[in-house]
């Protein structure tokens, strides 16, 4: 069951990972305030174009005061977050919802100017709305019904990849890693990485054992729609499929690990099973 | 079962959770648009093939030849991934307006909201100052290249170079 000072130490570890995730932004020159973008990619997404009828996309675009605001409000708000978590403030509830919605927007527009996708801020949406009730009841309840997006999401992913015919294409990880690092491959191609990544393309059923799985691994989420009992297998296993998207594919999901660090409060050990929620 | 706890512990939250559930299979059923915050995860899903062409931006600096391997994986993007963006901007958001005329009908094909009004020049000088930014290096003069290449059964070979022209 949870404890009172298990909200705060969720409150202080999703601050703790904001924080990281922006000083890796900040540091790969990836911050709106840095990036300073002037152009922009739409995407098919109705909510997403309803906000651009604002216009508010061209003021981002315009004035770098705005860009370092929205940035500063993305790794400030947690920090508000946790102090209200922390003074037990009748506004907590407010914050969250606003830090959600903020996070949506800036999510929605960070995708719209700059080259990383809407995905890898899913977690920075719905995150916050775990402290919506900072009761043990309330917060519990909250952190089964993001267990509960996260598994749906993480389990759609494999499905995609039946219903598209990636996983049954024998060439598909290898074809991957060729379009995934065609640069490195050829410009650098006797880098380390590259060598590895050779060697994996050059060896299609290896590489495709890799892609196989990841997709069992995405499947396992299944488990957790019947049980809690795994919740900490199931941890470990998304760890490890965000590694090597990482390591592998270069791609930073570890702003998913808020998310993950869910699946591990709401594991529960057989004895608990009896304790009323 | 967590919804029926759900339905028990808040009954508006039940309905949020179960709207959520409803559109997220909706939207990933449907296979096209989404609607923030329900997205689509389906990343390298669709079937790719070793024998597609694939490409890559060759970057000369000061005449000098800028390896992807001097930077960081999140910097190659800040580099690469920008030429690509800009690269089908125009294309893409043309398409996105077609594809939302039905819910936005009122959209014009020289609206601002929708339709980038950054010319070449303007991106190639912006561009210049990423590259400066990432690299640390003044720039003198800025080539970029996009060189296709296909696998063969020797490695990787070159079969066309494309010079972007608004860098000259």
């Amino acid at each position: 069951m949870i404890k009172e000072r298990t909200i705060l130490s969720f409150s202080i570890l999703y601050v703790l990972c904001t924080s990281t995730f922006f000083v890796w932004l900040l540091l790969n020159h990836l911050t709106l305030t840095s990036y300073e973008p002037i152009f922009f990619n739409n995407k098919l997404d109705l909510t997403g174009n309803y906000i651009l009828l604002s216009g508010f996309h061209l003021k981002v675009i315009g004035h770098q005061w705005l860009r370092v605001l929205m940035d500063f409000l993305f790794v400030g708000l947690p920090a508000i977050l946790l102090f209200t978590v922390w003074k037990r403030s009748k506004y907590t509830r407010l914050v969250a919802m606003f830090t959600a919605v903020y996070n949506l927007c800036y999510a929605w527009l960070y995708s719209l100017l700059g080259v990383i996708s809407i995905e890898v801020f899913t977690a920075w949406i719905y995150m916050p709305l775990i402290f919506i009730y900072t009761d043990k009841k309330g917060f519990f309840n909250m952190a089964l019904v993001l267990r509960l997006i996260f598994l749906v999401i993480f389990f759609s992913t494999a499905l995609w990849k039946f219903r598209a015919g990636g996983f049954f294409n024998a060439d598909q990880m290898s074809a991957i890693l060729f379009r995934q690092h065609t640069a490195m491959l050829a410009y650098a191609p006797d880098h380390f990485f590259s060598n590895i990544i050779r060697y994996l393309i050059e060896r299609p059923l290896l590489s495709q054992s890799l892609y196989h799985l990841a997709t069992i691994l995405e499947v396992s989420m299944f488990i957790g729609f019947f049980t809690r009992k795994y919740d900490r297998m199931l941890f470990v296993f998304a760890l490890i499929f965000i590694l090597f998207d990482y390591w592998l594919m270069e791609i930073n999901y570890f702003s998913w690990l808020p998310m993950l660090f869910v699946l591990y409060i709401t594991h529960q050990k057989k004895e608990m099973a009896r304790v009323p929620l | 079962m967590l919804l029926k706890k759900l339905y028990r512990f808040n009954k508006p939250l039940f309905l949020v959770v179960s709207g959520w559930l409803f559109f997220f299979v909706l939207v990933n059923v449907k296979w096209g648009m989404v609607a923030s915050p329900i997205y689509q995860y389906g990343m390298f899903s669709s079937v790719h093939s070793l024998k597609d062409t694939q490409f890559a931006y060759r970057i000369v600096i000061n005449n000098e030849f800028l390896m992807p391997s001097s930077l960081s994986f999140a910097e190659r993007d800040v580099l690469y991934v920008t030429l690509d963006r800009y690269h089908l901007a125009a294309a893409q958001n043309l398409k996105v307006v077609n594809g939302i005329r039905p819910f936005l009908p009122n959209i014009t094909d020289t609206d601002k909201r929708f339709f980038n009004s950054v010319s070449d020049t303007e991106f190639s000088i912006w561009y210049k100052g990423k590259v400066a930014d990432v690299t640390n290096k003044k720039i003198e003069t800025l080539e970029v290249y996009q060189d296709c290449f296909v696998k063969t059964e020797h490695g990787i070979e070159l079969v066309k170079v494309v010079k972007i022209p608004y860098f000259d």
